[in-house]
């Protein structure tokens, strides 16, 4: 398996996409929705007149 | 990327809500690993969210998100002294972290690769070749000139053909010691 082709830069760019994509392409994982609801509920909290 | 959004008004949080993909896999291309990269992205959530009203909405997002995640890892790093940076099992482990992640054999040589770049020659070509950014946001989100982007991107191509025309003769598959603790935090 050689990466050795008549555009090496292409190659490049094309695994770097993937690997990329690889993690993008993942569900974003409850933690971080659970914190931005948290975040978000304590906003609401500290601004009374901020109701929805 | 805009304009996918409902008739309600933009609120601070979906926008933040749909950059996250991208800065997570920005956060994993820098660092490597899942864990700490997702350790970055979680306190960088925390900082954007505490400045929140220093961004305008309507502007770019995902760049402001991006700047943010390269600020506080710098500054982790700083702290940390030069034990970050080391590239030295920082990565390497990972590979035998997420196998299936990774998939064929070709990019787990490619993460290795990746993985020995100098910092910035890695945050510069993956900002333009994989983040979608032009060399002009990526300037301004590493804090550099355009002339500094531009040579760090060509450098790290001319870095990562060297590298991987050496790695492509020898065998960099999967660890066997570290391969037992595959998949233990990204399954469920």
């Amino acid at each position: 398996m050689s990466v050795r082709t008549d555009n090496p830069n292409a190659q490049i760019a094309t695994k770097l996409r993937a690997l990329y994509l690889s993690v993008q392409e993942e569900a974003i994982p409850d933690r971080f929705l659970d914190l931005l609801e948290k975040l978000d509920a304590v906003e609401r909290q500290s601004m009374p007149d901020v109701a929805e | 990327m805009s304009g996918g959004m409902t008739s309600e008004e933009p609120s601070f949080k979906r926008e933040m809500l749909a950059a996250l993909p991208s800065l997570r896999a920005f956060a994993m291309s820098l660092i490597g690993r899942h864990d700490r990269a997702d350790d970055l992205v979680q306190d960088t959530i925390m900082k954007a969210w505490a400045k929140q009203d220093h961004f305008e909405m309507g502007t770019n997002m995902k760049a402001w998100l991006f700047t943010i995640l390269r600020n506080e890892l710098y500054s982790q790093m700083r702290k940390r002294g030069r034990e970050v940076q080391d590239s030295d099992g920082y990565f390497t482990e990972s590979l035998a972290q997420h196998p299936a992640q990774y998939g064929s054999l070709d990019l787990q040589d490619f993460k290795r690769a990746l993985e020995m770049l100098p910092p910035d020659q890695r945050e510069a070509i993956i900002l333009v070749g994989a983040s979608g950014f032009s060399y002009e946001e990526a300037a301004e989100i590493c804090g550099c000139a355009l002339g500094t982007i531009k040579s760090r991107v060509n450098r790290a191509r001319q870095r990562l053909q060297e590298i991987l025309q050496i790695t492509g003769e020898n065998e960099y598959g999967p660890d066997a010691t570290s391969a037992p603790m595959t998949s233990r935090a990204f399954v469920s």
